[in-house]
């Protein structure tokens, strides 16, 4: 039977269904048969503390040559590659990196630098932050120039209050995530 | 109050049904029946950055222009609106990243891009996963790309930024900026600047885990979910090591999975993102990356484990709480970021067998509802004619003025039209000029409607594709369903009634805290 020939009282019952139904996002069919009442959400889970990059060491062996910049091995170290790296008299360490795992944007990247002595005694770090795309690039700036990706880009990591004048660093990534 | 005369309730009942979904699609697959079947089961499949464009080409490339691929089988269809909004704001921000859209399915709100299951103002909101979880369901959650990719983390994790995967906290990939660029202040609940690695292996959210992202992971992750009675394929490296590497790592295999047997079971099988199948298939026998399992494997399996774990789906006398998963096939839009046709609609039906393993589940099942649908559209994905060409190979854009007709013409006026520019179009990107970088000239794809000599890349193939940007667009994306309920999806609706939607098949009344 068509709406339209229905009794006043049934039409005027059938559209307060269907606004119900609208109201409620559910359709005019039989309604699935309700679940049990959920279960209050269980206590909050207890976290640890937010887990930091480890410390670096406090002594590199071999001492290093003078100069040299090390590669430390770490979670993303196969995803990127890292090329023409110098130590400078600022101090710090420059250098290119490209990442060689995803095409898409780089939320977050940093490189950080310990920096050691001739002995090779830890004397302080630095870090370079990169991001190509964040809240920042979807207000209306979006990343222009180098990209990580593919050609890669150039870094500088400067160091930050160092106890002496560094011989030697040794470059780690902790953070490394693309779109 | 005024009576209305009968005609205009009769109109508004008829409206208020269609807006209310009982209107069902001109698909011609059989209608599944909605009543006496209640829904034990929810199965979300999503293909990322997976635009309509992006099936009608896969269809057209694997089915024929006449064929359908499985999910186009799905009897009720529709389409969804995707935008995010501006943070501290209910501003729509018109196209949407993974994450944003991500959390508006799983919780139902919107929020800013780079969110995960925090609302606007850096709230952290419930997500269905966690209120099936707490209500007795077993939960999945599946991926091609790292479990803590935006995708898959908003289902199980909040964080202020999306960037915080792990394995160690940065203020610059945990905290976002202020507007003088110095980072806000650390927030009250340490969860949300928490990687999300860390998140995942203590909160047992999801009953089964898996995806890629090893090198997110560390031992004292693997000791956790341990602890919590999970079946832990491969391993999360050496305790003893400061830092996990590719060499302290093991990746589970797709044997791994296949041997998997356990109430919980967290299985990542690449330290990063899953090799896309079109690349897996080009590798040699012995190569790591053919162990990894396909989407329709870890679909297939986590069914199974989940069925499994609730005694089994058709046990009548068990509790009737079924299960939520969760399955994304991630690299649709990562292919289609790197403007990578080829790779981009071998991901298409890789997920679309993953789609069909879930369909034939659920139609022996009978109390299962399947949705699939996506996130965003990615990069502006076309389908052009054969022999032409797009604005991005042109000298100039088309003309836009009619002499036959004065009053056509609009403002910008163009005169002249854009000839094709040899030194942006310098053959078929997969074809004669795949060697030039600069290349914006299609990629084209022989069908089974063309004749057998026909190759891919030449101009004879019929299938002509093009990518506007390597990012995301605002369109609209397809979504399809088949189950009980499915026929609420038949509308065209914002991304975040599909939370409420889901949350009602599965305990049968509207959203509320739990």
């Amino acid at each position: 039977m068509s709406l339209t020939h229905l009794p006043r009282a049934a039409a005027a019952a059938t559209a307060v269904a269907a606004l119900l139904a609208l109201a409620t996002g559910c359709s005019g069919a039989a309604a699935p048969a309700a679940a049990k009442d959920p279960a209050p959400a269980a206590a909050p889970v207890s976290l640890p503390a937010p887990r930091s990059a480890p410390a670096p060491a406090a002594v590199l062996t071999p001492a290093p040559a003078a100069g040299e910049v090390r590669t430390g091995q770490g979670p993303f170290t196969d995803r990127v590659k890292l090329t023409d790296t110098h130590l400078t008299a600022a101090p710090s360490v420059t250098g290119h990196i490209a990442i060689s795992s995803d095409v898409s944007d780089t939320l977050a990247l940093e490189i950080t630098a310990a920096y050691y002595d001739a002995q090779g005694h830890l004397l302080g770090t630095g870090t370079f932050h990169y991001e190509e795309e964040g809240e920042e690039g979807h207000a209306g700036q979006p990343h222009t120039g180098p990209r990580a990706t593919g050609d890669g880009i150039d870094f500088t990591v400067p160091a930050d209050h160092l106890t002496g004048t560094p011989a030697a660093a040794v470059l780690s990534i902790p953070v490394l995530v693309n779109e | 109050m005024r009576r209305r005369p009968l005609k205009t309730l009769t109109v508004l009942a008829i409206a208020s049904a269609v807006a209310a979904g009982t209107a069902v699609t001109a698909n011609s697959a059989p209608q599944q029946s909605d009543s006496h079947q209640d829904i034990r089961n929810v199965i979300y499949l999503l293909g990322d950055g997976m635009g309509r464009t992006h099936v009608t080409a896969a269809r057209d490339r694997f089915m024929g222009a006449g064929g359908k691929l499985t999910m186009e089988t799905l009897p009720n269809t529709g389409a969804v609106a995707t935008y995010a909004v501006e943070k501290n704001s209910a501003k729509p921000a018109l196209v949407t990243d993974s994450a944003s859209s991500a959390t508006a399915w799983s919780s139902g709100v919107k929020t800013y891009n780079a969110a995960i299951s925090v609302d606007a103002y850096e709230k952290k909101v419930t997500t269905l996963m966690e209120q099936a979880h707490a209500a007795g369901f077993a939960t999945g959650n599946v991926s091609t790309a790292e479990v803590t990719d935006a995708t898959p983390a908003a289902e199980f994790s909040h964080a202020l930024l999306r960037g915080c995967q792990g394995p160690v906290y940065s203020d610059a990939a945990c905290l976002p900026k202020k507007d003088d660029g110095s980072y806000e202040a650390a927030p009250a609940d340490k969860t949300l600047i928490t990687p999300i690695a860390e998140q995942i292996a203590r909160n047992g959210t999801a009953d089964v885990i898996l995806g890629g992202g090893l090198a997110r992971f560390e031992p004292d992750d693997q000791k956790a979910l341990q602890a919590q009675g999970y079946q832990v394929l491969g391993s999360f490296g050496d305790p003893k090591l400061p830092a996990q590497t590719a060499a302290s790592q093991q990746v589970a295999t797709k044997a791994d999975l296949d041997k998997a047997n356990g109430k919980k079971v967290i299985g990542l099988f690449n330290r990063g993102n899953l090799t896309v199948e079109h690349n897996k298939a080009a590798l040699p026998a012995d190569a790591p990356q053919k162990q990894e399992p396909s989407l329709a494997d870890m679909t297939r399996k986590s069914i199974q484990l989940l069925t499994d774990r609730k005694g089994g789906s058709y046990d009548r006398h068990k509790s009737k709480k079924g299960f939520f998963l969760q399955v994304e096939g991630a690299q649709i839009d990562k292919r289609s970021h790197a403007n990578d046709a080829a790779q981009t609609l071998d991901e298409i039906k890789a997920f679309d067998d993953a789609v069909k393993a879930a369909y034939e589940f659920a139609k022996k099942d009978g109390h299962t509802l399947v949705i699939v649908t996506a996130d965003h559209e990615c990069a502006g994905f076309n389908i052009i004619e054969k022999g032409t060409y797009t604005n991005a190979e042109a000298v100039a854009p088309p003309a836009n003025t009619d002499a036959g007709n004065p009053a056509n013409n609009s403002v910008p006026s163009r005169t002249a039209s854009g000839a094709k520019d040899p030194a942006r179009s310098s053959g078929i990107v997969n074809g004669a000029g795949a060697g030039d970088t600069k290349n914006f000239a299609p990629a084209t794809f022989r069908t089974p409607d063309d004749p057998k000599d026909v190759k891919d890349g030449s101009p004879e193939a019929s299938l002509w594709l093009t990518y506007l940007s390597g990012n995301h667009t605002g369109a609209d994306v397809p979504i399809y369903a088949y189950g009980p309920g499915s026929n609420v999806f038949a509308a065209s609706q914002i991304n975040t009634e599909l939370y409420g939607k889901m949350y009602r098949s599965l305990f049968g009344r509207s959203p509320q805290q739990h």
